[in-house]
């Protein structure tokens, strides 16, 4: 209510101030000359007192004087009564439309622009009021201030950037949740599950890149504790991500035989494996029984994998997806003419909801996809199903 | 509710601007005056409310209310205070509402000081500068509004960027800001002119002081911008010729000659339609500078995709303003009055080589920074027009500027006599000499024409000196006369010989830094020692430090002269928290010879550290020459005479028309 009470005085303030001088009789105007004619004459004026103190010769002073005083000459000899006709009447017409349109239209813009643009209503919040209700609300993201208030105090406070970090990954602060990792390992010393987190963070932090300094945490995490599995899913995955395709198709066979058939990423690893090497895929399959149907040269899960996809917790599985998305996309990148490859990124990235990514890709495609009248033709009926366009 | 406040005042204040556009210049066509009168509370009603926006915005840096979407992205709890202040405008949204502040300002200014203006002229020259607040509130609100909202808000911002984090930097963008919008007001008051079809005597009294204000921030500005990426960016360079630096370069060098023209016009009625052309094209680069800036085709061309709103509104800005202004130049100047008439050599005539040289020397920038935007756009080709090109065009370009530079004040109004002024000038043709030799006896190792540089900015800094002592009459009257007179010479005429002289220092310390700079890469590990500039430089170690928002290490330097302990620098590397981003600091010990200038760099295999030390002689002349231009500046302007240019008695020849 203060707000609106606010705005009211702000726009009937500012509309009355500009229209007051329209509101208020002529006053005469003074022509051009008359202007012109007062500053010559200040001139002359300046030209004396200098004159009288010194600062200018007299010789300068007459030569000054005699130049101001050509130039008063030609000024009313060029303007004789400028501005003096004019009728009154005619001008003020304008006057009453102009007012009238003016102060209606001025509040009425303002609000509509504001109403439009803006959040009425909405209410400040200062970071130290956050803090102080934060006890009170004890909404999430606050109480997360209420911790980082107290690190930026203590930062030397080890427990506490171990106990924010996976809050901030949680929340997708991918940035934060590494530093905070970052910080505890500096602090408590290293552990596989803050190595883990790290990395976890800094690879969601590159949407699924697995960058040098995770890389390094992940051989850390292997030395502490060899047993783990997850570090060395994501190192086989680096080394496809580096174009070592048969290295890395070699680990995720090794990681295959290794993990027992119902293991929740057996699916993926035969997946990943499938994907840059079908033949060592169906091999590992045919050796394997209990895998009903191994995804042959498949891109996207589906049927059994599908499901195993799904029994992962969200975080995985989004990881594993935008994973898989990334490397059909370097595979592509390095080899463009598999039109179904093509489609199948197409359609990843518009199920993942990355537009963007989907349209870059179709135009990826059809330069790639020139001389294959047949791939291009799947990849534009895709774009026409998905509405991509051109 | 201040936050919303500040958002509808800036909402209010784009109509109230357009108000101000339409309104008065439609008095002024019609010859109403109450409808020209409008203009006046519509500019401070304008400025005022910009003004509420831009504080609202400051509250909501302050108390860190990151439901603010700019603050969140622009601003950290743990910031100090000062750069919570100063990160208003450390990012585009916040700076474009400086722009439009200052631009609001300098309004306002007109409409209080405006009383001895024609009233025509002062209704157009505030409907003018009211379409730019329009422009570019426009573009505010529509491409970068810093007031859009959060729900729910994020528990905390993402930060400055550190290296925006310095005080010379937080303070650079504002007086860059005054610099480029003071170019507005010479803008309004020449569109304004060639609207009306003529040009008033009260044109020139006003538009130079405005030049002279704009031209003191820019210099200061750029001045500053240099001086942090010297001690800030760890590569002990102070210009590279960067397209930013360009682009706030370009409207100096328009500007610099559009202050030299306006006194032309202001003392002698010389020179109109130039100046009004200098004051068009002075503003259009200030406009381009913004868009080279804002628009994001510097990182890459390509970046125009990225945010193609922005790039194209600015444009359509530029194109407006420059081509709507020329096309109305084009239309009108020829129905103006040439002014006064004065022979080649007079002190208008070496103004108009300044002008010439000046405006040429900013074309040869202008191409070289839009070359390779061009050819990339184009092509796709990337090419690097650095220092080489700038060298060996502007360079030149910069020589008979130098040399002419000390004759000019010393040639009378009208008709000069060139004799008697190079005789005058023999005190410091002398000095060059002089010089010459010094330099070659002191630093005979560097490239053979660094001396001539040297002496021709000891030339300028000794032609200021001598154009002084001529009008104080040094030598030729009693101690009390030279002082009585001292006192008495006008204000500006301090600020010429402060300006001129500085300008000589300038150059001065471009040259010797640019040819004897000494540069060491090395590998040190700790105890290991290097000569540089006459100093001993030992490595004593690496330290891990904090500050409020960073971690650091810091080197340690023992510095020797001649075996006498001198300082200790400690140059360090550090690692900000939000967002993580390391910075270099420099370690630099300044003295009169010149500055050590010590980077700390990553760890080498085997203990060492890499270490760059430099020995950058004179290098502070580059900034104190800066500050004196400033100082003259300011001088200058304190000096509210009006002026009128007399020429001498004697009648030698028929004057020639000018123009």
């Amino acid at each position: 209510m203060v707000f609106w009470i606010l705005v009211a005085v702000l726009v009937a303030g500012v509309t009355l101030a500009i229209m007051r001088p329209l509101m208020v009789p002529a006053r005469p105007a003074g022509g051009i000359a008359d202007a012109d004619i007062a500053v010559y004459k200040d001139q002359l004026k300046e030209i004396a007192s200098d004159a009288a103190r010194g600062a200018i010769g007299v010789d300068e002073a007459e030569s000054a004087k005699a130049e101001i005083a050509r130039r008063l000459l030609r000024v009313t000899q060029d303007h004789p009564k400028i501005e003096t006709a004019g009728d009154e009447k005619t001008r003020s017409r304008f006057i009453t439309p102009v007012t009238i349109f003016t102060s209606i239209a001025l509040p009425v813009a303002s609000l509509g622009i504001y109403l439009a643009y803006g959040a009425p209503g909405m209410p400040a919040q200062p970071l130290s009021e956050r803090i102080a209700d934060a006890s009170e609300a004890s909404k999430p993201n606050d109480l997360v201030a209420k911790v980082e208030q107290r690190l930026r105090d203590h930062p030397e406070d080890g427990v506490g950037w171990d106990v924010i970090a996976p809050v901030y990954y949680a929340m997708g602060r991918y940035e934060d949740a590494a530093q905070a990792y970052r910080q505890a390992i500096q602090l408590l010393g290293e552990n596989p599950k803050r190595l883990q987190g790290f990395a976890n963070a800094r690879i969601r932090l590159e949407n699924g890149i697995v960058p040098d300094d995770a890389r390094k945490a992940l051989q850390r995490v292997i030395v502490l504790a060899p047993q783990t599995i997850e570090p060395r899913i994501w190192l086989a995955l680096a080394k496809e991500q580096d174009g070592h395709l048969a290295e890395a198709a070699a680990d995720y066979k090794s990681l295959i035989e290794q993990s027992p058939a119902d293991a929740p990423w057996r699916k993926v690893l035969e997946e990943r494996l499938a994907n840059i090497d079908p033949a060592a895929a169906a091999s590992v399959a045919k050796e394997n029984k209990a895998t009903e149907s191994a995804p042959a040269a498949s891109g996207a899960p589906s049927g059994p994998d599908a499901s195993a996809v799904m029994s992962m917790n969200p975080e995985q599985r989004q990881a594993f997806i935008t994973n898989m998305v990334e490397g059909l996309a370097a595979r592509l990148k390095a080899d463009g003419s598999d039109a179904a490859g093509w489609v199948k990124l197409i359609r990843a990235y518009q199920v993942l909801g990355r537009h963007d990514d989907a349209v870059k890709a179709l135009n990826d495609a059809r330069t790639n996809l020139k001389d294959n009248q047949v791939g291009l033709a799947q990849v534009e009926d895709l774009a026409r199903q998905l509405g991509l366009g051109s | 509710m201040i936050v919303e406040l500040g958002h509808f005042a800036l909402i209010l204040a784009l109509l109230v601007a357009v108000v101000q556009v339409v309104v008065p210049m439609f008095g002024a066509a019609v010859r109403d005056e109450r409808m020209m009168r409008v203009a006046e509370p519509a500019a401070l009603s304008q400025f005022l409310l910009i003004a509420l926006a831009f504080l609202a915005l400051m509250h909501a840096y302050v108390t860190s209310d990151f439901s603010v979407l700019n603050v969140a992205e622009n601003s950290h709890s743990t910031k100090p205070l000062i750069y919570k202040m100063a990160g208003v405008w450390g990012n585009h949204e916040g700076s474009m509402l400086l722009w439009v502040l200052i631009l609001a300002l300098f309004g306002a200014a007109v409409a209080v000081f405006g009383n001895n203006l024609p009233p025509t002229l002062k209704a157009r020259v505030l409907s003018v500068q009211a379409s730019i607040a329009v422009a570019f509130l426009l573009f505010s609100l529509l491409t970068s509004n810093p007031f859009l909202r959060l729900d729910p808000a994020p528990s905390d911002g993402r930060g400055l960027n550190p290296i925006l984090q310095d005080p010379a930097l937080a303070f650079h963008p504002p007086f860059l800001y005054t610099g480029y919008v003071g170019f507005s007001i010479a803008f309004s008051f020449a569109i304004a002119a060639l609207i009306e079809g003529r040009i008033d005597a009260a044109w020139a009294r006003w538009v130079r002081p405005w030049t002279l204000a704009a031209w003191m921030f820019l210099t200061i500005g750029i001045a500053m911008g240099s001086w942090w990426a010297y001690y800030e960016l760890g590569w002990g360079g102070w210009w590279f010729w960067d397209p930013v630096e360009n682009a706030s370069f370009m409207p100096w060098l328009a500007g610099t000659a559009l202050l030299h023209s306006a006194l032309v016009m202001e003392k002698r009625e010389a020179l109109k339609i130039w100046t009004v052309l200098l004051a068009i094209l002075t503003f259009s680069l200030s406009l381009m500078g913004t868009f080279i800036v804002r628009s994001g085709v510097l990182t890459s061309v390509h970046s125009f995709a990225v945010d193609p709103a922005r790039g194209v509104f600015i444009l359509a800005i530029l194109v407006l303003f420059t081509g709507g202004g020329l096309a109305l130049f084009a239309l009108r100047a020829k129905d103006m009055q040439a002014g006064g008439l004065f022979q080649p050599i007079s002190r208008e005539g070496s103004l108009v080589l300044n002008n010439l040289l000046l405006v040429t020397a900013a074309a040869t920038v202008l191409v070289g920074t839009l070359y390779p935007m061009a050819l990339e756009g184009l092509t796709g080709e990337k090419i690097s027009v650095g220092p080489p090109f700038f060298n060996m065009t502007f360079g030149p370009l910069m020589i008979p500027l130098l040399i002419a530079l000390p004759v000019g004040p010393l040639l009378a109004w009208k008709r000069g006599d060139f004799l008697g002024a190079m005789q005058r000038l023999s005190f410091a043709f002398l000095a060059a000499l002089v010089t010459i030799v010094a330099a070659f006896a002191v630093e005979h190792r560097g490239p053979w024409l660094a001396p001539f540089g040297i002496a021709l900015g000891v030339y300028v800094m000794a032609g200021a000196i001598i154009e002084w002592a001529n009008r104080v009459k040094v030598g030729s009257a009693s101690f009390e006369e030279v002082a009585r007179r001292a006192t008495n010479l006008p204000r500006s005429a301090y600020g010429t010989l402060f300006a001129h002289f500085g300008i000589g220092m300038l150059v001065v310390g471009i040259i010797a830094t640019s040819a004897y700079r000494e540069e060491h890469i090395l590998a040190m590990k700790p105890g290991e020692k290097v000569a540089v500039g006459g100093f001993e430089v030992t490595f004593t170690g690496v330290e891990r430090g904090r500050g409020p928002n960073y971690t650091e290490d810091i080197a340690d330097f023992a510095v020797t002269r001649d075996g006498s302990p001198v300082t200790r620098l400690q140059p360090a590397k550090r690692l900000y928290d939000a967002p993580p981003q390391p910075t270099t600091e420099a370690g630099i010990h300044a003295s009169w010879r010149g500055d050590l200038y010590v980077v700390i760099g990553d760890a080498q295999p085997g203990g060492g550290y890499a270490v760059r030390a430099y020995f950058n002689p004179l290098v502070r002349f580059i900034w104190l020459g800066a500050l004196i231009m400033f100082l003259g500046g300011g001088i200058s302007l304190s000096d509210r005479r009006l002026r009128i240019g007399a020429p001498s008695r004697t009648r030698q020849a028929l004057p020639v028309p000018a123009e």
